[in-house]
């Protein structure tokens, strides 16, 4: 039998969350069931893509991915640990790294190298692996040259960065980005989302990524489109962008290439159905 | 052609004045035509929120002067209250500000605490409801907190439009809604410049969104006012536009690569209508 597919490094087995809320003082106790019976593994090395609109529950999902949130029912194994074991969560976050929508609120020290350095501080290891491993991780991101900046001052793309540096300082085996680019500029937010595709290509890094945003999902292995708790969509990119009036049904903003694309191709004329990059349609509609 | 609305002459701000100061704007100095959607485009700290700040008294200049329908907002004396009842605020997530029991009260909040007499509150309340798409006989009694974002949005923007301001200025208004809760946003904003004859300043660094909206773009890069013009102009302009950490909308930036690859397509063409007609007639001999 094919190892990896004997053992996906996240592993969500009839997972189910729920979550109550207050919506005023004095108000009845609300359920919300954010994740209904999901079924998902997720392989090392792989680029996912978790796409869906705002309430979709693809925040939820993300949590349960490193123990941040235990499942309601079902089970949720990141490399063979249960993440509802508390002996085993430390360890599962070591191995999944999360990035947040505001680099703000993960900034924490007051220059950027010692904001890498700060989880392997606190971890205390020895200086000197400390300093091997900050290094490495700024040169992974091309923040070294940013090493004595206060944070305060980088651009919300540089902040990214940085955050993504404090994780792979840990050496992490996933990186999960909560819609990191949410916040960003459009081009810090394709550089983003190229050095996360990067990390994946070069370190065998699995990513996944969060986002309500189909251009950011063009380059990934194997994109999951959720809706109310449920997944309504999966497969490789090519599949997905090939139904664009069940993708506007499901209120993702189609981006007006693809749209363009899909017009001339019904027009009659020969598109490869795998350009869906800006670049490789110019490419397809130039030769 | 009347007055512009906005005026702004050589405006500057600095803050901290001091051996830590920072320009924040230098030297700016745009008019912005009355009943138009100007977009003020810039990355992060290029000082678009700075700048709409002195469009309602928020901040005054260092030097220089704003002038908004007529008054110079940094003027001794100046009415502040006078000039931030002509310009309209929404700042970003504005729905997080909801917090009355009823859609009514929330938006008639401002109005009552200008003291406006009971009826006349009611009247603008309704409108206001009506105007973004959310009918009165609907809405008014509803919990805020039961709506949908989208909706809640929509419940903020009528909070501002029951002061019924001259100009309203909106940060970034559209960021967090899905493409639906977007697609009703902008609808209900062209209807109130259309209908209402509302002057819009849109702050946003979403060229989707600014390509949607706004007919004339400002482009700040590090407090200074680097470029401004039509969105078909400037977004013919991709190559500049990245010197300033902007990027044209995809489309424009595929017609600039077909460009690139050598085939005539005018600059101004902006629309997906405009780029299919064109791919169309270009591409008729590869058609199977």
């Amino acid at each position: 039998m094919d190892d990896i597919h004997a053992n996906p490094f996240i592993d969500m087995q009839q997972v189910s969350y729920v979550y109550t809320r207050q919506q005023r003082k004095g108000h009845e106790e609300q359920r919300v069931q954010a994740l209904r019976a999901i079924n998902l593994s997720v392989r090392r090395g792989e680029y996912l893509v978790v796409l869906g609109h705002n309430g979709s529950g693809k925040s939820t999902l993300a949590r349960l991915c490193n123990a941040l949130l235990t499942p309601t029912s079902g089970r949720v194994l990141v490399a063979g640990m249960d993440t509802s074991d508390q002996t085993m969560q430390r360890a599962i976050r070591d191995k999944v790294g999360m990035i947040f929508q505001n680099p703000d609120n993960q900034i924490i020290a007051t220059v950027v190298e010692d904001d890498v350095a700060w989880a392997l501080t606190m971890r205390g290891l020895p200086t000197a692996l400390i300093r091997e491993r900050v290094e490495e991780a700024m040169e992974a991101v091309g923040i070294s040259d940013l090493r004595e900046r206060a944070p305060q001052q980088l651009s919300g793309g540089q902040k990214q960065r940085l955050a993504i540096a404090g994780v792979l300082a840990l050496r992490p085996q996933c990186i999960l980005a909560d819609e990191a680019t949410a916040q960003l500029d459009p081009l810090s937010r394709r550089e983003i989302v190229a050095l996360l595709h990067r990390l994946n290509r070069e370190l065998g890094l699995t990513v996944i990524q969060i986002t309500h945003l189909l251009e950011e999902a063009a380059l990934a292995a194997r994109i999951v489109i959720l809706q109310q708790g449920r997944i309504v969509m999966e497969g490789p990119p090519i599949d997905i962008f090939s139904d664009l009036e069940r993708l506007r049904r499901l209120k993702l903003a189609i981006p007006e290439p693809i749209e363009l694309a899909a017009r001339l191709r019904e027009a009659g004329f020969p598109l490869a159905p795998d350009a869906l990059t800006v670049e490789a349609l110019a490419r397809e509609m130039a030769h | 052609m009347t007055e512009p609305i906005i005026i702004t002459q050589h405006l500057t701000h600095i803050y901290a004045p001091g051996p830590q100061q920072k320009v924040a704007l230098n030297d700016i100095s745009l008019e912005i035509e009355r009943g138009s959607c100007t977009a003020i485009i810039g990355v992060t700290g290029s000082g678009k929120s700075t700048l709409v700040q002195h469009f309602n008294g928020l901040l005054r200049p260092t030097s220089g002067r704003v002038i908004v329908n007529g008054l110079d907002t940094g003027a001794a004396g100046v009415d502040l209250q006078t000039l931030r009842r002509h310009v309209g605020m929404l700042f970003q997530f504005p729905e997080m500000q909801l917090f009355e029991r009823t859609v009514f009260a929330d938006v008639a909040f401002a109005p009552r605490r200008q003291k406006v007499e009971r009826r006349e509150v009611r009247r603008r309340v309704f409108h206001a409801l009506d105007t973004v798409g959310l009918p009165h006989e609907q809405f008014a009694a509803r919990s805020p907190f039961e709506l949908s974002g989208g909706q809640m949005r929509r419940v903020a923007l009528a909070g501002v439009m029951a002061m019924s301001p001259s100009v309203l200025i909106l940060d970034e208004p559209s960021s967090g809604l899905d493409a639906d809760a977007r697609e009703e946003f902008y609808y209900y904003l062209q209807r109130i410049k259309e209908e209402q004859g509302v002057t819009i300043v849109l702050v946003s660094h979403d060229m989707a969104e600014v390509a949607a909206l706004a007919d004339w773009l400002c482009v700040l890069h590090q407090g200074q006012l680097v470029m401004q013009g039509s969105p078909r102009h400037i977004f013919a302009h991709g190559d500049q536009l990245r010197k300033w950490g902007l990027a044209a909308p995809p489309l424009s930036e595929l017609l600039a690569l077909l460009r690139q690859q050598g085939m005539a397509i005018p600059a101004e063409t902006l629309t997906l209508d405009e780029a299919f007609a064109l791919l169309r007639l270009k591409l008729k001999d590869r058609i199977v």
